[in-house]
C-alpha cells in the first residue's frame, strides 16, 4: 500500500500539468530542440542567435546566451526558463521569482540525444521528443559503424590557428564519426596551436567549420605545408557546433564529404 | 672609450648580440633544428618560412614598441607612459574587433580594422597635443577608458566563438602579421634613425620644456612631431601583432638603468633590447606548452618583470 502511494506521489511529481507552460529558450540549440519536439508554440522568448527555425526569428529577445535582461524576461510572464549555464547573470533572480529553471548544456553527442528526451518530458512532448531522439540515435549508430581513425585537423580559426582540444563537444563529434582529432589530447577548450605542431601531427584531412572562409587560400596553404594529398572540407558551423537536433545533419554531411574526398583518392 | 659613448660601437655590439640570440632561438620549436644544417627539406622550410619571419617580426615589433615607449616617456614627462597610454591600442582593438564582427571570415580585415582604428585614435589625441603634457596625458587616459568601454560593448555583442578570437588578438599574435617582414624591419630602422636625429633635442626636453626652449629647441613642433612619430610606430606594431603589453613600458627603463639616460644610447639599446625581449618571449610562447601556444603578452611580463625588479634593487645598493 505504502509503495503504491509513493509511486502515485512520484508520478504526480514527475508528470506535472503542462498546459500553458510559457518557456524562455536561452540558447540557440535550446530553441531548435523545442521547435523540433513540437514545443515551439510554448516558447515566449529567446536570445540573440536563436535563428532556426524561421519561426524562432520572430520571438522577442531578452538578451544573449551569457546575460539576460530580467525585467524583459519577466514581462513575458514565463513559467519555465531553459538555460545553458546556471551561473548566467539574472538566472538566480528568475528562479527566486518562481520561474522553473532547467539547464541544457550537452557536452557530447549522446548528451544531445539525452537532452532532447529530457526536455520532451519536462515540457510535455515526450512522444515527439522520443521519436526524434530515436531517429537521431539510429542515424548516429549508422555513422558509428564506420571507424576509419583518419587523422583530422579541425581548423576553428585560421589566424591565429585555433582547434578543438580534449573533452570538447567538437572532439566528441569527431570521435563519434570514427575520426582521430590530432589535438584531441590537448587539455584546453580551444588551444591556439603552432603550424609546426600541425605539420608534426600530419593530419590527412583539414575540416574548416565555415563556408564563408576563403577556402581556396586555406587549401593552397595546407597543400604547401602538408602535401598535395591533404583534403580540405568545409562544414556549416551552425550544424556541427550547436548541440541541437540538426547535429546529425551536420555529421552526415561531414561524413559524406569525407567519403567523397577519400574515394577520389583511390 | 666606453661603449656608452660611441653610438656606432654600441649599435654594432648590440646587433651582433641580437643576431647570436636570434640564431639560437631559430633552432627552438616543436623540435630542435640546427640552423646551420637542417636535415630535411621540410625542416629547412620550417626554419626559413615559418620560424625566421616570425622571429624577425617579433624583433621589429618589440623594438618599435620599446622606442615608442621611450618617446612617450619623455614626451609626457612621465615614467609610467608606454605606447598604449594614449589609447592607441584601445582604438586599434576597437577597429580590429569591429572588423571581426562585421566580416568574420576575412582575416586581413582585422589588420585593416586595427590600422584604421589606431589612426582614428591618434587623430583624436593629436587635437590635444598643443595643451601641454599633463592635459595630453589626461585626455589620452580618458580616451583609453572610452575605447575600453566600447571594446567591452563589442565583446558583449559578439557570439561565443568571436570572443575567443577577440581575446586571442588582444593578447598579441606574431604568427600572422599582415605586414610583410621587410616592411616591419624597414619601419624599425626608420624609427631608430628618426629617434637618433632627435636624440639631442630629447635630452634637452628631459630638462623641462622651458630649459629646452632656452637651449634652442622648438618645443611645440618637437612635441607634435614626437607624438606623431611615436603613435605611427605604435600603430604599425599593433597592426602587425595585436596588443603586446609591457615591452614598451619596461625596456626603456631597463636600458636607462643599464646604459644611462642619454637618448642616443637609450634609443639604440631600446630598439635592440625590445626586439630581443619579444623574440625570447615569443619563442617561449610557442614552445612552453607545445603543441598549444601561449599568448605572447603573458610571457613578456613573466620574463620582463623579474629582470626589471632585480635591476631596480641592484642599482640602489
Amino acid at each position: 500500500m505504502k509503495k503504491i502511494v509513493v509511486m502515485l506521489l512520484w508520478l504526480c511529481w514527475a508528470s506535472p500539468a503542462f498546459a500553458g507552460e510559457r518557456i524562455l529558450a536561452l540558447a540557440p540549440h535550446i530553441c531548435e530542440i523545442l521547435y523540433a519536439i513540437g514545443a515551439g508554440k510554448d516558447v515566449v522568448g529567446a536570445v540573440s542567435y536563436c535563428d532556426y527555425p524561421d519561426a524562432a526569428r520572430q520571438l522577442p529577445r531578452i538578451g544573449a546566451y551569457n546575460r539576460i535582461n530580467v525585467e524583459a524576461a519577466l514581462a513575458l510572464q514565463p513559467t519555465m526558463a531553459i538555460v545553458l549555464d546556471m551561473q548566467t547573470p539574472g538566472i538566480k533572480q528568475l528562479q527566486a521569482l518562481g520561474v522553473k529553471i532547467i539547464q541544457s548544456y550537452p557536452k557530447s553527442v549522446d548528451e544531445v540525444i539525452g537532452d532532447i528526451r529530457r526536455l520532451g518530458q519536462l515540457t510535455g512532448h515526450q512522444q515527439q521528443a522520443s521519436q526524434l531522439a530515436g531517429d537521431l540515435q539510429r542515424r548516429l549508430d549508422q555513422l558509428q559503424a564506420q571507424s576509419t581513425q583518419i587523422p583530422v585537423f579541425y581548423e576553428i580559426w585560421a589566424k591565429p590557428l585555433l582547434t578543438a582540444g580534449k573533452h570538447t563537444f567538437i572532439d566528441d563529434v569527431l570521435s563519434e564519426l570514427g575520426l582521430h582529432n590530432v589535438f584531441g589530447h590537448v587539455e584546453l577548450e580551444a588551444p591556439r596551436v603552432n603550424i609546426e605542431a600541425v605539420i608534426a601531427a600530419n593530419p590527412k584531412v583539414i575540416i574548416i567549420p565555415s563556408e564563408k572562409r576563403d577556402v581556396k587560400e586555406r587549401t593552397a596553404f595546407w597543400h604547401k605545408w602538408l602535401g598535395k594529398d591533404i583534403r580540405v572540407i568545409t562544414v556549416n558551423p551552425d550544424l556541427i557546433h550547436r548541440p541541437g537536433p540538426r547535429l546529425l545533419d551536420g555529421m552526415e554531411h561531414l561524413n559524406q564529404a569525407l567519403q567523397q574526398e577519400l574515394s577520389l583518392e583511390h | 672609450m666606453s661603449i656608452k659613448q660611441s653610438p656606432w660601437a654600441m649599435f654594432f655590439a648590440l646587433f651582433a648580440v641580437s643576431v647570436c640570440i636570434a640564431w639560437f632561438l631559430l633552432g627552438l620549436g616543436e623540435h630542435w633544428i640546427n640552423p646551420f644544417n637542417p636535415t630535411s627539406d621540410i625542416d629547412s622550410r620550417i626554419l626559413w618560412e615559418l620560424r625566421s619571419p616570425r622571429l624577425l617580426t617579433a624583433f621589429a615589433v618589440g623594438g618599435m614598441l620599446a622606442l615608442a615607449g621611450a618617446w612617450f616617456q619623455v614626451l609626457l614627462g612621465n615614467p609610467l607612459a608606454e605606447p598604449y597610454v594614449l589609447g592607441v591600442a584601445g582604438s586599434a582593438a576597437v577597429g580590429a574587433v569591429s572588423a571581426m564582427a562585421m566580416v568574420p571570415d576575412t582575416a586581413w580585415a582585422v589588420s585593416l580594422g586595427a590600422f584604421i582604428g589606431a589612426w582614428v585614435g591618434i587623430a583624436i589625441v593629436l587635437s590635444f597635443a598643443h595643451l601641454g603634457s599633463v592635459r595630453l596625458l589626461l585626455a589620452g587616459v580618458v580616451l583609453a577608458a572610452f575605447w575600453a568601454a566600447i571594446l567591452m560593448l563589442l565583446i558583449a555583442l559578439l557570439p561565443e566563438r568571436g570572443v575567443v578570437r577577440a581575446y586571442a588578438w588582444m593578447m598579441g599574435d606574431l604568427s600572422n602579421s599582415a605586414l610583410p617582414v621587410w616592411s616591419l624591419l624597414l619601419a624599425w630602422g626608420a624609427a631608430l634613425c628618426c629617434g637618433l636625429i632627435l636624440s639631442l633635442s630629447l635630452d634637452k626636453l628631459l630638462l623641462g620644456e622651458k630649459h629646452a626652449a632656452s637651449l634652442g629647441v622648438d618645443v611645440p613642433r618637437l612635441r607634435i612631431f614626437l607624438l606623431l612619430l611615436a603613435s605611427a610606430v605604435t600603430a604599425i606594431a599593433v597592426t602587425a601583432a595585436g596588443t603586446i603589453g609591457f615591452v614598451g613600458l619596461v625596456v626603456p627603463h631597463l636600458m636607462r638603468l643599464l646604459f644611462g639616460s642619454l637618448h642616443k644610447s637609450v634609443l639604440i639599446a631600446s630598439a635592440f633590447g625590445g626586439g630581443v625581449l619579444l623574440m625570447l618571449a615569443d619563442t617561449a610562447a610557442r614552445t612552453v606548452i607545445s603543441p598549444a601556444e601561449l599568448p605572447v603578452g603573458v610571457l613578456t611580463a613573466m620574463i620582463g618583470v623579474p629582470v626589471f625588479l632585480w635591476l631596480l634593487l641592484r642599482r640602489d645598493t
